[in-house]
């Protein structure tokens, strides 16, 4: 089998009305069999990733084999090092990747999940996670949090996306968050925290701190993400786990951070981290180093597809996977692209058990998502 | 003064020249790589530029910070670094032509403006890639034709690139030593002549190598390892006499730290477009003057890029060993300066920084339309 070409499309969901919302970059693969992958990554930079898609990346791959997954992340990620590590290569390749897998996993008539080993569960937990916190007061953040309540989710995040550009700007703010979002759910809720980058190392250890009093499941990212000495010190200081990962690119990034930051819970994001090929390796790095992951995917669809695949494959993979559809749009929208969706009821996400990902695009709401771009 | 313009040209066998206007008329030049302009070309005009339309260009860390955060996505390496790099050069361009000084003196003056450079030659595998050259471009006698194009230009010291990259290690340690005693016989005691590996050793290798190149009297020992195995790179530091360097492929100013905290290099080799322009070289070099680490700016070019840099490296005190240059990757110095009105060109090994406003090179619109290639 050959891959014959590569095209990254950008769309938006006309029955979106989420008004500040974008849609995702959609990238399809075609072979010489008929057999389409789909990968996707997000549609913020698409003037320049579909371009690296199928200008750059696409005529290294056209004519390889798409089951040979690594060989083609070998021959993307060295032809092209000089636009990474990290970002537009990885972003770019890992779409390509997941498109690669859908396609290997159509080709066998197996869902990707049996191609890298068997399931350990298909039933698995999400967490309704909720972000903008920096702008939002405490009301509107609990408005969100209720809406995934009333969905059916039992776990949450609260995410400030503070970013390392504005840090230690409102602290007690956040708290005020945290606490009309603590007081709201019940005990045996979970809850956390992201602070998206936001915090020095004194401020992050006094926010933990007092939150890991009130309940707190896990706190995210409390420092720039490429201060893993102050990481550490985080880490030691508090009892509850403190995470990270979200930011790192690449299987020499992830190491660094876990030596030297040695957060509690690792969070690869699979489109950051070079696809399902470059994540799996992030995994068993994870393993070596006994570190529970739990995937930063912030979004529905394809990509979330994808790492639910993965995320099943690893026995002690047993906390709630992210997700989300704040950046995407409506799920009824964004599942509309789709002939049959996967959607998480009372905050479980079903794996299917179609070939590739599951999700198989629909062209009449492609054309029309296509035209709202 | 505020930005109102910022356009991205691909040239031919050249850069992707980035021209940053302003509303006083004056214009500053930077530039990225061409080879993925079609990538890059939106994401300078249609993303930073949004972001900088507008501002003052001699703002130079405010228009920084202001690209940096809402562009993390598409970074931080490559992509991200050397746009951000190309449109931040326009910009301390600007500022320097808007006081009308050279680029040297509105970054607190040149410690010298006489700056010796060394010839960096290698492309076997672009040469044969293109088959531009007869025979293998990789064997001792043609690099010693390309040491010998350097040595009749006036340069005294050189540097070999094998340009392994990490993709083929420990493909040919025995043909390397070979390699390299070509040219250094060629070239005679009186050249230095250090080698670039290109991340092509893994440790043992690597050190194996280095003990018989310190022996041939290599100058310097360059990226002997992948770039990311600072642990690798510490072990070889550690087994050595001969300066190691590395640092070429590093893009922000943490990854230094790591670099220099973990793997300890003797020589420190920042991109002035891998970094991101002008605003992180100069705290990079400040972090390699906390650390006591020698610079030695990677540079393989011969236009703006290797000028600025040039700039950047004459205000260090310290910063005595010769620059990199070469108008390989420009193919040829004809391509390097055709779309300027004065190159900067070296001169018996050595450049004189002018001191015309701003960098020095401006460009030529009739040479950028006829060679742009996004006609």
């Amino acid at each position: 089998m050959k891959i014959t070409s590569v095209t990254a499309t950008p769309i938006r969901f006309s029955a979106d009305n989420v008004s500040s919302s974008s849609g995702p970059l959609i990238v399809r693969v075609q072979t010489d069999e008929g057999i389409e992958g789909v990968g996707e990554c997000s549609g913020r930079y698409w003037q320049s990733l579909k371009p690296y898609i199928e200008d750059i990346a696409g005529p290294l791959i056209v004519g390889m084999d798409p089951r040979d997954t690594q060989a083609v992340w070998d021959a993307v990620w060295t032809e092209t090092k000089s636009l990474g590590p990290g970002g537009l290569q990885s972003t770019g390749m890992g779409a390509i990747d997941v498109a690669l897998w859908d396609i290997t996993g159509k080709a066998a008539s197996l869902p990707i999940y049996k191609l890298l080993g068997g399931a350990a569960r298909t039933h698995i937990p999400v967490y309704w996670s909720s972000g903008l916190g920096w702008q939002k007061t405490p009301g509107q953040m609990l408005d969100r949090v209720k809406e995934g309540w009333d969905l059916g989710y039992r776990a949450f995040k609260i995410r400030m996306d503070w970013y390392n550009n504005r840090l230690d700007s409102d602290p007690a703010k956040d708290m005020r968050l945290f606490d009309a979002c603590r007081n709201f759910l019940p005990d045996d809720a979970a809850l956390s925290f992201d602070a998206n980058n936001g915090y020095t190392v004194s401020t992050a250890i006094q926010q933990g701190r007092y939150m890991e009093q009130q309940g707190l499941t896990h706190f995210e990212e409390p420092l720039p993400q490429y201060d893993y000495l102050g990481l550490k010190q985080v880490v030691e200081a508090l009892s509850v786990p403190v995470s990270s990962g979200e930011n790192e690119r690449s299987l020499y990034n992830f190491r660094d951070m876990i030596k030297i930051g040695d957060p509690d819970i690792v969070q690869p994001d699979i489109a950051m981290a070079g696809g399902i090929t470059g994540l799996r390796k992030v995994f068993t790095l994870c393993e070596a180093y006994n570190k529970p992951v739990m995937p930063h995917c912030p979004s529905a669809g394809i990509s979330s597809a994808a790492s639910l695949n993965i995320y099943a494959t690893y026995q002690h993979a047993v906390r709630p996977h992210e997700y989300s559809y704040e950046f995407s749009g409506s799920l009824d929208a964004v599942m509309s692209l789709f002939q049959e969706p996967i959607v998480p009821e009372n905050g479980y996400v079903d794996l299917t058990d179609r070939p590739g990902h599951g999700l198989v695009i629909d062209e009449d709401a492609f054309e029309k998502a296509k035209a709202a771009f | 003064m505020k930005i109102t313009s910022v356009e991205a040209i691909p040239i031919e066998s050249g850069p992707l020249l980035v021209r940053v206007r302003t509303d006083e008329g004056i214009e500053g030049i930077g530039e990225a790589h061409a080879g993925y302009w079609k990538s890059m070309k939106p994401f300078i005009e249609e993303t930073l530029g949004s972001i900088v339309i507008g501002m003052d260009p001699r703002d130079t860390q405010l228009i920084w910070d202001a690209m940096f955060p809402p562009t993390k996505w598409i970074g931080p390496g490559g992509m991200q670094m050397i746009c951000m790099g190309a449109i931040d050069v326009a910009c301390w361009d600007i500022a320097a032509k808007s006081v009308d000084q050279p680029l040297y003196r509105y970054m607190s003056g040149a410690a010298r403006t006489h700056l010796p450079t060394y010839w960096s030659t290698g492309l076997a595998w672009r040469a044969r890639a293109q088959g531009g050259v007869e025979g293998d471009p990789g064997t001792p006698e043609a690099l010693v034709e390309r040491m010998r194009e350097g040595r009749e230009a006036g340069f005294t010291a050189f540097k070999l690139r094998l340009e392994w990259m990490n993709q083929r290690q420990d493909v040919d340690p025995e043909g390397d030593i070979a390699r390299f005693k070509a040219c250094k016989e060629f070239l005679g005691d009186e050249c230095r002549l250090s080698i670039d590996i290109n991340n092509g050793y893994s440790v043992s290798t690597a050190i194996e190598q280095g003990l018989k190149l310190q022996d041939m009297g290599a100058a310097h020992y360059e990226e002997p390892l992948p770039q990311y195995d600072y642990a690798g790179l510490k072990q070889v530091v550690d087994a050595l006499d001969v300066p190691v360097s590395s640092g070429e492929l590093e893009h922000t100013l943490w990854n230094f730290r790591d670099l220099i905290e973990i793997g300890d290099p003797d020589i420190v080799q920042p991109d002035l477009l891998y970094v991101g322009g002008i605003t992180p070289m100069r705290k990079i070099f400040t972090l390699c003057e906390a650390f006591n680490k020698p610079v030695l700016p990677h540079g393989p070019g011969a236009g703006i890029q290797n000028a600025v840099s040039l700039h950047v490296y004459s205000t260090q005190v310290n910063a005595t060993l010769p620059h990199e240059y070469s108008w390989e990757f420009n193919g040829g110095l004809e391509n390097a300066t055709r779309v300027f009105e004065q190159g900067i060109v070296p001169k018996d090994g050595f450049v004189d920084l002018p001191d015309r406003p701003g960098h020095g090179l401006v460009v030529v619109d009739e040479a950028v339309e006829a060679y742009r290639m996004d006609k």
